[in-house]
Protein backbone atom coordinates (compact mmCIF):
# COMPACT_ATOMS: atom_id res chain seq x y z
CA UNK A 1 0.00 0.00 0.00
CA UNK A 2 3.06 2.18 -0.41
CA UNK A 3 1.49 3.79 -3.49
CA UNK A 4 -1.24 5.35 -1.31
CA UNK A 5 0.98 8.23 -0.19
CA UNK A 6 0.01 10.76 -2.90
CA UNK A 7 -3.66 9.66 -2.67
CA UNK A 8 -3.68 10.40 1.05
CA UNK A 9 -2.26 13.80 0.33
CA UNK A 10 -5.00 14.41 -2.24
CA UNK A 11 -7.66 13.32 0.22
CA UNK A 12 -6.19 15.55 2.88
CA UNK A 13 -6.27 18.48 0.46
CA UNK A 14 -9.83 17.68 -0.55
CA UNK A 15 -10.88 17.47 3.10
CA UNK A 16 -9.22 20.78 3.76
CA UNK A 17 -11.11 22.42 0.88
CA UNK A 18 -14.38 20.83 2.01
CA UNK A 19 -13.78 22.03 5.56
CA UNK A 20 -13.10 25.55 4.35
CA UNK A 21 -16.30 25.46 2.28
CA UNK A 22 -18.29 24.27 5.27
CA UNK A 23 -16.80 27.00 7.43
CA UNK A 24 -17.74 29.57 4.79
CA UNK A 25 -21.28 28.22 4.65
CA UNK A 26 -21.49 28.47 8.42
CA UNK A 27 -20.36 32.09 8.20
CA UNK A 28 -23.00 32.74 5.52
CA UNK A 29 -25.64 31.07 7.69
CA UNK A 30 -24.76 33.37 10.55
CA UNK A 31 -24.92 36.35 8.21
CA UNK A 32 -28.32 35.21 6.91
CA UNK A 33 -30.04 35.56 10.28
CA UNK A 34 -32.18 38.35 9.02
CA UNK A 35 -35.90 39.01 9.19
CA UNK A 36 -38.18 40.44 6.57
CA UNK A 37 -40.40 43.29 7.72
CA UNK A 38 -43.37 45.02 6.13
CA UNK A 39 -43.04 48.63 7.25
CA UNK A 40 -46.12 50.83 7.43
CA UNK A 41 -47.28 54.16 8.79
CA UNK A 42 -49.96 54.56 11.41
CA UNK A 43 -50.76 57.94 12.94
CA UNK A 44 -47.38 59.24 11.67
CA UNK A 45 -45.49 56.46 13.48
CA UNK A 46 -43.50 53.71 11.76
CA UNK A 47 -44.63 50.17 12.52
CA UNK A 48 -43.90 46.75 11.05
CA UNK A 49 -45.14 43.19 10.89
CA UNK A 50 -42.94 40.18 10.16
CA UNK A 51 -43.00 39.83 6.38
CA UNK A 52 -43.51 36.06 6.51
CA UNK A 53 -46.94 36.65 8.11
CA UNK A 54 -48.15 39.11 5.46
CA UNK A 55 -49.58 37.29 2.46
CA UNK A 56 -50.72 40.23 0.43
CA UNK A 57 -51.05 44.00 0.44
CA UNK A 58 -54.16 45.41 -1.23
CA UNK A 59 -55.45 48.88 -1.98
CA UNK A 60 -58.61 49.96 -0.20
CA UNK A 61 -61.41 49.87 -2.73
CA UNK A 62 -64.31 49.45 -0.33
CA UNK A 63 -64.79 48.16 3.20
CA UNK A 64 -68.31 46.85 3.74
CA UNK A 65 -69.79 47.48 7.15
CA UNK A 66 -71.05 44.42 9.03
CA UNK A 67 -73.45 45.12 11.92
CA UNK A 68 -72.78 43.88 15.42
CA UNK A 69 -68.99 43.79 15.34
CA UNK A 70 -66.73 45.30 18.01
CA UNK A 71 -64.90 48.52 17.18
CA UNK A 72 -61.68 46.62 16.48
CA UNK A 73 -63.29 45.07 13.39
CA UNK A 74 -64.03 47.52 10.59
CA UNK A 75 -65.84 45.22 8.19
CA UNK A 76 -65.13 43.04 5.20
CA UNK A 77 -63.43 43.30 1.83
CA UNK A 78 -63.70 41.21 -1.28
CA UNK A 79 -60.29 40.05 -2.48
CA UNK A 80 -60.76 38.32 -5.84
CA UNK A 81 -63.92 36.58 -4.69
CA UNK A 82 -62.72 35.78 -1.16
CA UNK A 83 -64.11 37.57 1.89
CA UNK A 84 -61.55 38.91 4.37
CA UNK A 85 -62.24 40.68 7.65
CA UNK A 86 -60.56 44.06 8.17
CA UNK A 87 -59.16 45.06 11.54
CA UNK A 88 -58.86 48.64 12.74
CA UNK A 89 -55.28 48.71 13.95
CA UNK A 90 -55.65 52.30 15.12
CA UNK A 91 -58.41 51.20 17.49
CA UNK A 92 -56.49 48.12 18.64
CA UNK A 93 -53.46 50.27 19.52
CA UNK A 94 -55.55 52.99 21.15
CA UNK A 95 -54.87 55.59 18.45
CA UNK A 96 -57.46 58.05 17.15
CA UNK A 97 -59.63 56.83 14.29
CA UNK A 98 -59.47 58.33 10.81
CA UNK A 99 -61.19 57.62 7.48
CA UNK A 100 -59.02 55.85 4.96
CA UNK A 101 -57.28 57.72 2.14
CA UNK A 102 -55.79 56.90 -1.26
CA UNK A 103 -52.55 55.94 0.52
CA UNK A 104 -54.30 53.51 2.87
CA UNK A 105 -53.60 49.82 2.38
CA UNK A 106 -54.92 46.58 3.78
CA UNK A 107 -52.25 44.09 4.70
CA UNK A 108 -53.57 40.52 4.66
CA UNK A 109 -51.99 38.65 7.55
CA UNK A 110 -52.09 34.93 8.30
CA UNK A 111 -51.07 33.21 11.53
CA UNK A 112 -51.87 29.53 12.15
CA UNK A 113 -54.47 29.53 9.37
CA UNK A 114 -56.25 32.56 10.85
CA UNK A 115 -56.40 35.29 8.22
CA UNK A 116 -57.49 38.88 8.35
CA UNK A 117 -56.88 42.19 6.70
CA UNK A 118 -55.39 44.99 8.77
CA UNK A 119 -55.97 48.60 7.71
CA UNK A 120 -52.87 50.81 7.81
CA UNK A 121 -52.32 54.44 6.76
CA UNK A 122 -49.75 53.49 4.09
CA UNK A 123 -47.22 50.75 3.38
CA UNK A 124 -43.74 52.28 3.26
CA UNK A 125 -41.32 49.42 2.63
CA UNK A 126 -40.61 45.73 2.62
CA UNK A 127 -37.08 45.16 3.91
CA UNK A 128 -34.74 42.67 5.52
CA UNK A 129 -32.79 43.58 8.63
CA UNK A 130 -30.45 41.55 10.83
CA UNK A 131 -32.45 39.98 13.65
CA UNK A 132 -30.13 41.43 16.29
CA UNK A 133 -31.10 44.94 15.24
CA UNK A 134 -34.49 44.38 16.80
CA UNK A 135 -34.24 45.62 20.36
CA UNK A 136 -36.47 45.23 23.38
CA UNK A 137 -39.26 47.80 23.50
CA UNK A 138 -38.63 50.84 25.65
CA UNK A 139 -40.67 51.14 28.82
CA UNK A 140 -42.00 54.54 27.68
CA UNK A 141 -44.54 52.93 25.33
CA UNK A 142 -48.26 53.32 26.08
CA UNK A 143 -49.51 50.33 28.08
CA UNK A 144 -52.29 49.41 25.62
CA UNK A 145 -49.70 49.07 22.87
CA UNK A 146 -47.08 47.30 24.98
CA UNK A 147 -48.97 44.01 24.80
CA UNK A 148 -48.62 43.92 21.02
CA UNK A 149 -44.99 45.02 20.68
CA UNK A 150 -42.24 42.52 19.91
CA UNK A 151 -39.44 45.05 19.70
CA UNK A 152 -38.07 48.22 18.19
CA UNK A 153 -35.60 48.97 15.44
CA UNK A 154 -34.35 51.94 13.49
CA UNK A 155 -35.70 52.74 10.02
CA UNK A 156 -34.17 55.65 8.06
CA UNK A 157 -33.54 57.48 11.31
CA UNK A 158 -37.05 56.82 12.62
CA UNK A 159 -38.11 54.58 15.44
CA UNK A 160 -39.76 51.44 14.05
CA UNK A 161 -42.10 49.39 16.24
CA UNK A 162 -42.43 45.70 15.40
CA UNK A 163 -45.93 44.45 16.19
CA UNK A 164 -47.00 40.94 17.19
CA UNK A 165 -49.70 39.90 14.70
CA UNK A 166 -50.20 36.58 16.48
CA UNK A 167 -51.13 38.40 19.70
CA UNK A 168 -53.50 40.73 17.86
CA UNK A 169 -55.33 37.74 16.37
CA UNK A 170 -55.21 35.74 19.63
CA UNK A 171 -56.75 38.62 21.55
CA UNK A 172 -59.65 38.82 19.12
CA UNK A 173 -60.17 35.07 19.23
CA UNK A 174 -60.01 34.75 22.99
CA UNK A 175 -63.25 34.41 24.97
CA UNK A 176 -62.62 37.57 27.00
CA UNK B 1 -80.16 20.72 -0.61
CA UNK B 2 -81.01 23.65 -2.87
CA UNK B 3 -78.16 24.99 -4.94
CA UNK B 4 -80.00 28.13 -5.95
CA UNK B 5 -81.73 30.28 -3.36
CA UNK B 6 -83.83 33.41 -3.62
CA UNK B 7 -82.80 36.44 -1.63
CA UNK B 8 -84.82 39.56 -0.95
CA UNK B 9 -82.42 42.50 -0.99
CA UNK B 10 -82.89 45.78 0.81
CA UNK B 11 -80.63 48.55 2.01
CA UNK B 12 -80.35 50.52 5.20
CA UNK B 13 -77.97 53.48 5.31
CA UNK B 14 -76.18 52.26 2.20
CA UNK B 15 -75.54 48.78 3.64
CA UNK B 16 -77.13 46.02 1.56
CA UNK B 17 -78.88 43.16 3.34
CA UNK B 18 -80.34 39.94 2.02
CA UNK B 19 -82.90 37.64 3.61
CA UNK B 20 -83.79 34.15 2.51
CA UNK B 21 -86.99 34.70 0.53
CA UNK B 22 -88.57 31.51 1.88
CA UNK B 23 -88.59 33.09 5.33
CA UNK B 24 -90.73 35.93 4.00
CA UNK B 25 -94.46 35.24 4.07
CA UNK B 26 -95.54 38.59 2.71
CA UNK B 27 -94.28 42.09 2.08
CA UNK B 28 -96.71 44.74 3.31
CA UNK B 29 -96.61 48.36 2.22
CA UNK B 30 -96.32 50.91 5.03
CA UNK B 31 -98.78 53.76 4.64
CA UNK B 32 -97.01 56.17 6.97
CA UNK B 33 -93.27 56.07 7.39
CA UNK B 34 -92.27 56.45 11.02
CA UNK B 35 -88.80 57.67 11.94
CA UNK B 36 -86.19 54.92 12.18
CA UNK B 37 -85.96 53.50 15.65
CA UNK B 38 -89.43 54.54 16.81
CA UNK B 39 -91.32 51.60 15.41
CA UNK B 40 -90.42 48.90 17.90
CA UNK B 41 -93.16 47.55 20.17
CA UNK B 42 -95.86 48.62 17.69
CA UNK B 43 -98.47 46.29 16.26
CA UNK B 44 -100.57 46.35 13.11
CA UNK B 45 -103.62 44.39 11.99
CA UNK B 46 -102.66 41.43 9.84
CA UNK B 47 -105.18 38.80 8.73
CA UNK B 48 -107.40 39.56 11.73
CA UNK B 49 -104.46 39.27 14.11
CA UNK B 50 -102.28 41.76 15.90
CA UNK B 51 -98.90 41.56 14.20
CA UNK B 52 -96.03 42.69 16.44
CA UNK B 53 -93.55 44.84 14.55
CA UNK B 54 -89.84 44.98 15.13
CA UNK B 55 -87.60 47.58 13.57
CA UNK B 56 -84.76 46.13 11.53
CA UNK B 57 -82.50 49.15 12.06
CA UNK B 58 -82.97 48.96 15.80
CA UNK B 59 -82.42 45.22 15.96
CA UNK B 60 -79.14 45.55 14.07
CA UNK B 61 -78.16 48.67 16.01
CA UNK B 62 -77.96 50.63 12.77
CA UNK B 63 -79.90 53.50 14.34
CA UNK B 64 -76.98 54.04 16.73
CA UNK B 65 -74.44 54.05 13.93
CA UNK B 66 -73.01 57.54 13.59
CA UNK B 67 -72.63 59.15 10.19
CA UNK B 68 -68.95 59.61 11.05
CA UNK B 69 -68.45 55.88 11.45
CA UNK B 70 -70.40 55.11 8.30
CA UNK B 71 -68.39 57.67 6.33
CA UNK B 72 -65.32 55.50 6.98
CA UNK B 73 -66.85 52.99 4.57
CA UNK B 74 -67.70 55.29 1.70
CA UNK B 75 -65.38 55.15 -1.28
CA UNK B 76 -65.26 56.49 -4.79
CA UNK B 77 -66.16 53.20 -6.44
CA UNK B 78 -68.15 51.48 -3.72
CA UNK B 79 -71.31 53.51 -4.07
CA UNK B 80 -71.45 53.29 -7.84
CA UNK B 81 -71.06 49.49 -7.63
CA UNK B 82 -74.11 49.24 -5.36
CA UNK B 83 -76.16 51.42 -7.68
CA UNK B 84 -75.20 49.12 -10.56
CA UNK B 85 -76.33 46.10 -8.59
CA UNK B 86 -79.74 47.63 -8.03
CA UNK B 87 -80.18 49.13 -11.49
CA UNK B 88 -79.13 46.17 -13.56
CA UNK B 89 -81.98 44.10 -14.91
CA UNK B 90 -80.89 40.48 -14.78
CA UNK B 91 -82.49 37.21 -15.61
CA UNK B 92 -84.36 35.97 -12.56
CA UNK B 93 -84.35 39.38 -10.92
CA UNK B 94 -87.47 41.37 -10.20
CA UNK B 95 -87.43 44.97 -9.07
CA UNK B 96 -89.57 46.12 -6.16
CA UNK B 97 -90.89 49.53 -5.34
CA UNK B 98 -88.49 51.47 -3.18
CA UNK B 99 -90.46 52.41 -0.07
CA UNK B 100 -90.74 51.24 3.52
CA UNK B 101 -92.23 47.81 3.88
CA UNK B 102 -93.14 45.36 6.59
CA UNK B 103 -91.77 41.99 5.93
CA UNK B 104 -93.97 39.31 7.51
CA UNK B 105 -92.15 36.25 8.74
CA UNK B 106 -93.16 33.25 10.79
CA UNK B 107 -91.05 32.88 13.88
CA UNK B 108 -90.90 29.37 15.37
CA UNK B 109 -91.52 30.53 18.93
CA UNK B 110 -93.09 33.97 18.50
CA UNK B 111 -95.46 33.17 15.62
CA UNK B 112 -96.01 35.82 12.93
CA UNK B 113 -93.94 38.95 13.31
CA UNK B 114 -93.43 41.97 11.11
CA UNK B 115 -89.99 43.40 10.41
CA UNK B 116 -89.92 46.95 9.19
CA UNK B 117 -87.31 47.50 6.49
CA UNK B 118 -86.40 50.72 4.73
CA UNK B 119 -85.67 50.20 1.05
CA UNK B 120 -86.65 46.85 -0.43
CA UNK B 121 -84.90 46.54 -3.75
CA UNK B 122 -84.90 43.24 -5.51
CA UNK B 123 -85.58 39.58 -5.40
CA UNK B 124 -82.58 37.74 -6.80
CA UNK B 125 -81.67 34.11 -7.35
CA UNK B 126 -78.13 33.24 -6.36
CA UNK B 127 -76.04 30.10 -6.30
CA UNK B 128 -74.89 28.85 -2.91
CA UNK B 129 -71.36 29.10 -4.33
CA UNK B 130 -71.81 32.88 -3.99
CA UNK B 131 -72.37 32.56 -0.24
CA UNK B 132 -69.44 32.86 2.16
CA UNK B 133 -69.30 32.25 5.89
CA UNK B 134 -68.11 35.11 8.08
CA UNK B 135 -64.32 35.15 8.54
CA UNK B 136 -63.37 33.35 11.77
CA UNK B 137 -62.43 36.51 13.67
CA UNK B 138 -65.86 37.97 12.88
CA UNK B 139 -67.70 34.75 13.65
CA UNK B 140 -66.06 34.71 17.07
CA UNK B 141 -66.83 38.37 17.80
CA UNK B 142 -70.28 38.90 16.32
CA UNK B 143 -72.83 40.34 18.73
CA UNK B 144 -75.81 39.87 16.43
CA UNK B 145 -76.58 36.21 15.84
CA UNK B 146 -78.91 36.98 12.94
CA UNK B 147 -75.91 37.84 10.72
CA UNK B 148 -75.09 34.47 9.19
CA UNK B 149 -72.96 35.08 6.12
CA UNK B 150 -72.02 37.18 3.14
CA UNK B 151 -73.20 36.81 -0.45
CA UNK B 152 -71.10 38.21 -3.26
CA UNK B 153 -73.21 39.47 -6.16
CA UNK B 154 -71.51 41.43 -8.95
CA UNK B 155 -68.57 41.98 -6.56
CA UNK B 156 -70.87 43.63 -4.04
CA UNK B 157 -71.07 42.21 -0.52
CA UNK B 158 -74.55 41.49 0.80
CA UNK B 159 -74.98 40.88 4.53
CA UNK B 160 -77.18 37.81 5.02
CA UNK B 161 -79.73 37.96 7.82
CA UNK B 162 -81.62 35.07 9.38
CA UNK B 163 -85.06 36.47 10.20
CA UNK B 164 -85.63 33.66 12.72
CA UNK B 165 -82.86 35.06 14.89
CA UNK B 166 -83.86 38.70 14.89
Amino acid sequence: MSGNGPIHEDIAEILEVVKQQEDQERVIEIEEKTVQLVVFLLDEGYYAFYGKLIKEIVTVDEISYVPGMPDEILGIINVRGEIESVLDLRNILGLSSQPFTKQSRITIGEVNEIRSGILVDSVEDVLEIPEDQILRPSSMVDSRRTAYIIGEASYNGHELTLLDLRKIFDNLLSDN
Amino acid sequence: MKHIINLLLFSVRNVIFGVYAEQVQELLKVESTPVIGQFDNETIRYKEHELPIIDFSQQLQLDKLSNNKLSCFSTLSGYSKKITLFDQEQKGVSTLETSSRILVTHHQTRGYIGVRIEHPKKLIAISIAQIHTLPLIMQKNKKIQAVWGIALVDNTSIILIDLEQL
